[in-house]
């Protein structure tokens, strides 16, 4: 194939083309060309190819434009940043940003937001909490599958949570948790099982406390409850 | 001196206790002593203590979840807030050092330094996103780009800085360099890299002669046409 109308565009022609800085006898030409056009094209994936690879590929990353902005970082790496914020539209817009972002720190969580966020502590793993006179889950979860390991007892402020893990006898490989949980003030928990910061399913908390979460997968699992003005997480629980 | 050393001898359990009592009375624009959140953190760090940090988060979740939603980038994420909220906690967990810390004078410091890792969390994700969007790879090497897996990320950043490595080794002046790097690193056009750069070239025609010099050789090389994967 050759160029339906010579001379053929050259790749400067063609270049302007594609930023859409073309003269009209350039599109025009393209426009009846099929040489010129597979040319352009060629062209265009180099382009945009070299782009996606190179994007921002020497830029700051946010939180290096951050420590920048905040001033912590050692002198060198401060000028560095500074000339290529200069250098650069997207850092500069980020950083300009972040300036507005930072000029009003509102330590004020809003009314909204006012959840007591409380982390469980691991205080036992026995049948039964001698100090809190905690009752045994054994004969008040009737759900005995397969074999049963000691619980876990957790606490949190004046809340705690015993966990049992036990074998899914029908789903061999597979674990169950039963839980009993005291010292709630409402009855609207619900227990959320998160696993590499994927949800992997939620459950309610009865009325009397009792939770069933089954089946898992054994591994590590991060355990949050939800409810009225509160939220307890259980962190790394091992099943 | 006391208190320095009542400081010292507190667990992270009580420390965590007295800093969530203080934040109360803060909140309630009562007096309130800063210290103890002060010294909770810096036990976080000195001691890369886990469960120092899970007291922080704890302690701090809801006012860096209003940060979050309160971002001017959040909104343009699609993203869900708890994502960046526990983003925001891994950031400052993994960045903040002692040496850093050490010019950190009180609370409201760190705080300031708190809220700028949820901003560069948010960022972050969005420059990623704009990246797939605007400028996408072709589709042999798109699914590693956007597999969300650490090992495919950080394959895939490896590669773009053997790429990057490769063509700034075939440029031969500081004109190519800044051509390089304003038109396709900044994804600039060539009249804004003009304006941005006036001193440099005598005009946009001079621009497009050194984009154009620059593509004819790179098209020409063995090296880069392989790394390009246009010889497959």
């Amino acid at each position: 194939m050759n160029c339906i109308s010579p001379p053929e565009l050259s790749d400067r022609q063609l270049l302007e083309f594609l930023d859409g800085e073309a003269e009209p006898e350039t599109t025009h030409h393209l426009g009846i060309c099929q040489y010129c056009r597979n040319k352009a094209d060629a062209l265009a994936r180099l382009q945009s190819g070299l782009t996606a690879r190179l994007y921002r590929i020497t830029c700051p990353s946010p939180s290096e434009l951050g420590e920048y902005y905040l001033r912590v970082l050692p002198s060198p790496q401060m000028l560095v940043i500074a000339q290529h914020v200069r250098a650069c539209p997207h850092c500069e817009g980020e950083v300009a940003q972040l300036e507005g972002y930072l000029s009003n720190l509102t330590l004020q969580p809003s009314s909204l937001e006012k959840i007591k966020v409380l982390v469980a502590q691991l205080i036992s793993r026995g049948g039964s909490d001698q100090e809190s006179g905690a009752p045994s889950m054994t004969p008040t979860l009737a759900g005995l599958r397969g074999e049963e390991e000691e619980p876990f007892i957790y606490k949190a402020d004046h809340i705690q949570i015993i966990i049992e893990v036990q074998d899914v006898v029908d789903q061999p490989g597979k674990r169950g948790l039963l839980g009993l949980v005291t010292g709630l003030e409402s009855d609207r928990f619900v227990i959320q099982v998160h696993q590499d910061r994927q949800l992997i399913t939620t459950t309610s908390i009865d009325e009397i406390g009792n939770f069933l979460i089954s089946p898992l997968s054994p591994g590590h699992y991060d355990l949050t409850l939800l409810g009225p003005g509160k939220e307890i997480h259980i962190q790394s629980f091992i099943v | 001196m006391t208190d320095v050393v009542d400081l010292q001898h507190l667990t992270v359990v009580e420390l965590a206790k007295r800093c969530a009592q203080e934040t109360e009375l803060f909140f309630q624009h009562l007096a309130q002593d800063s210290k103890y959140c002060f010294e909770l953190f810096r036990r976080a760090i000195r001691d890369a203590d886990q469960f120092a940090w899970e007291m922080i988060y704890a302690q701090y979740k809801s006012l860096v979840t209003g940060w979050v939603k309160n971002s001017p980038a959040f909104e343009a994420s699609g993203e869900q807030v708890e994502y960046f909220v526990n983003g925001a906690f891994g950031k400052i967990a993994g960045i903040l050092t002692m040496e850093k810390f050490s010019g950190f004078a009180e609370i409201g410091s760190l705080l300031r330094y708190l809220k700028m890792c949820v901003h560069s969390v948010i960022v972050d994700h969005n420059r990623l996103a704009d990246q797939v969007r605007l400028y996408p790879l072709e589709d042999a090497l798109k699914e590693a780009s956007t597999d969300p897996t650490l090992e495919s990320q950080t394959m895939e950043r490896a590669y773009r800085q053997a790429f990057w490595d490769l063509v700034s080794g075939r440029l031969h002046d500081e004109k190519e360099r800044l051509v390089m790097q304003g038109l396709f690193i900044l994804a600039l056009k060539p009249r804004e890299l003009y304006e941005r750069s006036q001193h440099k070239f005598n005009d946009v025609d001079e621009i497009y002669r050194v984009k154009q010099n620059i593509l004819a050789r790179l098209g020409r090389d063995p090296d880069f046409r392989k790394l390009f994967g246009q010889d497959d």
